[in-house]
């Protein structure tokens, strides 16, 4: 009797089971790929499987796929797919530059950092990013840069505490003279990289602090890039009469500050901060003035136009390590309390997003921030904001626009597997929205209106083409440019080329 | 005949002449091509390269201090203090002769797959050395193992996309390898565990590694893989009002395996918003549980949470896994602490410092004892707290110390859990020495 319940549960708990199954292939060469990781997530629970030696995996699931399967193996790159029915996966093989990095004197230039940059559209903007992560050299110069996407790469090394200038491949402080390193999928380039002694500028000057200061733990001094593909940083110590000089400069923007104790100051440490355009020649004679860092309190107002119902909206921000954090009240208003005069970044969230029950919450797009008289560039993830100023802070959020359409072959048929939709406004520099969505149809994240390009990516896994303003040039015109309306707007139908698909 | 090298300094008013000669420090021969650098503050570091003989000059050097180091590639200086010798050249002095050594250095490369034999990315590899004879190294989180033997971290490395690692610089001596996933970065496969060398689930199953000095040594690891068990609970404490906070409040839960050595066991986490919890893909053995629950400091807008509650305690996950484990969550309390020193060594303020060593988010603390000898570690989150203490003063410093005990528990070589229960007090005794001997 025992033994039949146990049979007859079991055959519910099967049946309650659904098989999500598939093969995953080389994309080049179509051939099977054995061991490579196949994950879904239900609910709370990872559910895993790897191919077998035809590249073949099979998932036992207790409840229909919903989100897709991540796919994963090393020398390709990551991918996900999403489907009903048996899945073909196409992983595409990384491709990977290596080599050794060697010094004027033939030594290895261990502990060097290497990037692989690329260059990116962001808001509007052309910017060289790094890629894939970067990497530092062995004991005998070696590096090696894993896990790119086909591209055209500039690399970039840094020698941290060396005595070497931070520079482009091949041994030059200026793009333009720079290598590109084309590589496609699958590729595998040897580059090796000959450091070259680089006459570049220092920057010098003299930090003043008010009379009678003595800060404890004395005053830093550093350089710090703006708008740097890597971020770098310089120090110097600062000499007892308050000079500095900080060597090895390479031409750029920077913020020179000068703080008694650590960066993001506290109330009542030292600081002083200036914007310096370094060339090929050297800065000197800056002077610092330090004062004491005061805090500001900056009070602000939340309001929705365009239709936007008012919902409840938290406003923080963040420079660095500390996170201030308001909510706005019942009329919109907020307080941000005790902001320092340094950089920040400026974010929103809907905290009742989280709970059940608030289904529209999310259709809300930030499209304007101003701080007393002048309006901030903005895109719908936050702004950007100096701290510093008694504000006040208006920050507007406008109704935001569903828009869905189809994806169709030449023939009319749907698009099979999945399908990545993305619009870059004509003008303004909020981010492009993009829609995913399965066999040919998809569903755009709210969106302001306005006009818009529209593109379809070849591969829902090269996101990085969002951002690729070789690709955005090259794909401009594919599809006539929509115009967005408040409101309902009609569904969208795009027919891709043959070629694209 | 020596290379030479200009220093350029042309007014000075002595033309010193720094110059010396760079050997193998095994063979005693000379090495040639090696470079040697000449380095003073603020000023551009001037090279010259050895000779067949393995000498070297530098001529027309100005009045003042300089360091001398050398290098070549695959050679290190005998220690890391004698790296860079110093020299001073002035009126009565014009002249300085070095001798530098240098040696081949060891080297730990390897490969770390998994159970199909693919490379692991992103691995961190870490070396734990077996303590033996005084090597001049400072290691900070020595543990004692159950044998008496005492380990500490020594140094690791990362896998590349094809799996390999490579560590140069080993001091000679007996070594532990562990692969295990990076702190930012999760391995793919959840069912792959931390893995000791060459595919051992613990140190106590592990094989030691025997690096001599100017070694290469290879040792490739192949990570296990094992489906893990869940492990599910509750939280009992969680105050009323901070479980109705809901999106604010939360509690981490994670896993630390008993007799870890680890700085930072990457074992299974959950973060839970009520008071049930689940943990994925344990691994069946013996852990200690640590949970900590933050709240947000001032108006519950979320970003900026403390901790508030916390616990530590061990458990045994069976190969079918754990369901309905109770964790009693407590206050984290201060710790009391009072210091005492040997006969002979005078009272003095004693910095002490309890350092994390397994930890779920921040962790540690140390305070100043005051006269009479009392300390209060405060806000330290949950975790394993190991204890060291000096002398505050730069004078102090050499204050050592001698024993370390909470309550009646000997915490002076593994530390202890945090927190914990009741109300023990923390004594520490310091000795100091004397007369060249330690009291």
């Amino acid at each position: 009797m025992k033994a039949l319940f146990l049979l007859v549960a079991l055959s519910a708990a099967l049946c309650a089971q659904t098989i999500t199954e598939g093969d995953v292939v080389d994309s080049t060469t179509g051939a099977p790929l054995a061991g490579a990781y196949v994950s879904t997530r239900v609910g709370e629970e990872t559910l895993a499987a790897n191919t077998d030696s035809s590249g073949h995996f099979r998932l036992s699931l207790s409840q229909p796929l919903v989100g897709g399967i991540q796919v994963y193996r090393a020398g390709f790159l990551r991918s996900s797919a999403v489907g009903i029915g048996p899945m073909r996966v196409a992983l595409t093989p990384q491709a990977a530059i290596s080599g050794k990095v060697l010094d004027e004197d033939g030594f290895p230039a261990e502990n060097v950092v290497i990037e692989a940059l690329r260059f990116r559209q962001i808001n509007s903007r052309r910017q060289l990013k790094s890629v894939g992560g970067n990497t530092q050299a062995n004991d005998l110069g070696e590096y090696r840069l894993a896990g790119l996407p086909a591209g055209r790469y500039y690399l970039h090394v840094t020698n941290p505490g060396g005595r070497h200038t931070a520079q482009y491949y091949p041994g030059t402080l200026d793009l333009r003279e720079a290598s590109v390193i084309e590589v496609k999928a699958g590729e595998e380039r040897d580059v090796g990289i000959q450091l070259v002694k680089l006459e570049a500028a220092r920057v010098a000057g003299q930090v003043v602090l008010p009379a009678g200061a003595t800060p404890v733990h004395g005053i830093a001094v550093s350089l710090q890039t703006v708008d740097s593909p890597s971020g770098a940083q310089f120090h110097a110590p600062m000499r007892e009469d308050g000079t500095f000089t900080i060597s090895r400069v390479p031409p750029g923007a920077y913020v020179l500050r000068a703080v008694s104790g650590n960066y993001p100051p506290a109330a009542s440490d030292l600081l002083a901060e200036q914007r310096v355009e370094v060339g090929a020649m050297d800065v000197r004679g800056i002077v610092l003035n330090a004062h004491p860092v005061e805090t500001v309190d900056l009070a602000g107002t939340v309001v929705f136009e365009g239709g936007a119902k008012p919902r409840p909206v938290v406003i923080g921000i963040d420079s660095c390590c500390r996170i201030i954090a308001a909510r706005a009240d019942a009329n919109g208003a907020f307080v941000l309390k005790a902001l320092l005069p340094v950089h920040y970044s400026v974010k929103w969230w809907q905290p009742d997003l989280a709970k059940p029950g608030s289904p529209e919450a999310a259709h809300v797009v930030l499209s304007a921030a101003r701080l007393g008289d002048k309006e901030l560039p903005v895109s719908d993830a936050g702004f950007e904001l100096d701290g510093g100023s008694a504000g006040p802070l208006r920050i507007t959020f406008t109704a935001g626009v569903a828009l869905s359409g189809k994806v169709l072959d030449e023939a009319g048929r749907p698009v099979a597997g999945a399908t990545v939709v993305f619009l870059l406004p004509l003008s303004g520099i909020n981010p492009a929205p993009a829609g995913t969505g399965s066999e040919g149809v998809f569903i755009c994240s709210p969106i302001l209106p306005g006009d818009y390009r529209v593109y379809v990516l070849p591969d829902p896994d090269h996101w990085e083409l969002t951002q690729d303003p070789d690709y955005l040039k090259a794909h401009e015109n594919d599809f006539p440019p929509v115009r967005v309306n408040a409101g309902a707007n009609p569904s969208l139908t795009l027919h891709v080329p043959a070629a694209q698909q | 005949m020596p290379l030479a090298l200009l220093a350029g300094q042309s007014e000075a008013p002595v033309a010193g002449i720094v110059e010396g000669v760079v050997t193998n420090g095994v063979t005693g021969a000379p090495i040639a091509g090696a470079r040697v650098s000449l380095e003073a503050t603020e000023a551009e570091p001037l090279f010259a390269r050895t000779d067949a003989d393995g000498r070297f000059q530098f001529a027309n050097v100005s009045p003042g201090a300089y360091g001398v180091g050398a290098e070549k590639p695959g050679l290190q200086c005998d220690y890391a203090s004698r790296c860079s010798m110093s020299v001073t050249l002035n009126a009565d002095r014009p002249g300085a002769t070095v001798a530098i050594s240098l040696k081949p250095y060891a080297v730990l490369s390897g490969r770390v797959t998994d159970f199909n034999g693919l490379p692991i990315a992103r691995s961190s590899i870490t070396l734990v050395k077996v303590l033996g004879l005084p090597d001049n190294t400072f290691y900070a989180h020595v543990q004692v193992l159950p044998d008496g033997r005492k380990v500490a971290q020594a140094g690791g490395s990362r896998t590349n996309d094809r799996g390999e690692f490579r560590i140069p610089r080993i001091p000679p001596g007996t070594y532990y390898l562990v692969a295990e996933k990076s702190s930012e970065s999760a391995w793919e496969d959840s069912a792959n565990h931390t893995t000791y060398y060459p595919s051992a689930p613990d140190l106590a199953s592990a094989k030691p590694v025997e690096i001599a000095a100017g070694q290469q040594v290879r040792a490739d690891i192949r990570v296990i893989r094992q489906e893990g068990v869940r492990v599910t609970g509750r939280f009992l404490n969680l105050a009323a009002p901070a479980a109705a906070a809901g999106n604010y409040t939360y509690t981490d839960v994670t896993l630390v395996p008993q007799g870890n050595v680890l700085t930072n066991p990457g074992g299974p986490f959950s973060r839970s918003r009520s008071e049930q919890f689940e943990l994925q893909g344990v691994r069946p053995g013996k852990y200690t549980l640590l949970a900590v629950t933050r709240e947000p400091r001032g108006d519950a807008s979320g970003g900026d949470q403390a901790p508030k509650l916390a616990a530590s305690m061990a458990i045994d996950v069976p190969d079918r896994g754990l369901d309905g484990v109770q964790v009693e969550l407590q206050p984290l309390r201060d710790v009391r602490g009072v210091v005492s020193f040997l006969d002979g060594c005078s009272p003095v303020p004693v910095r002490v410092r309890a350092r994390c060593r397994n930890q779920i988010g921040p962790c540690g603390a140390e305070a100043v004892s005051e006269s009479g000898g009392s300390f209060l570690l405060e806000g330290s989150g949950p975790g394993r707290l190991a204890i060291n203490a000096r002398g505050e003063a730069t004078t102090d410093r050499r204050l050592t110390l001698v024993s370390a005990k909470l309550g009646d528990q000997d915490v002076m070589d593994n530390g202890f859990d945090y927190p914990f229960a009741g109300d023990a007090v923390l004594r520490v005794v310091m000795g100091c020495p004397a007369n060249g001997s330690w009291k």
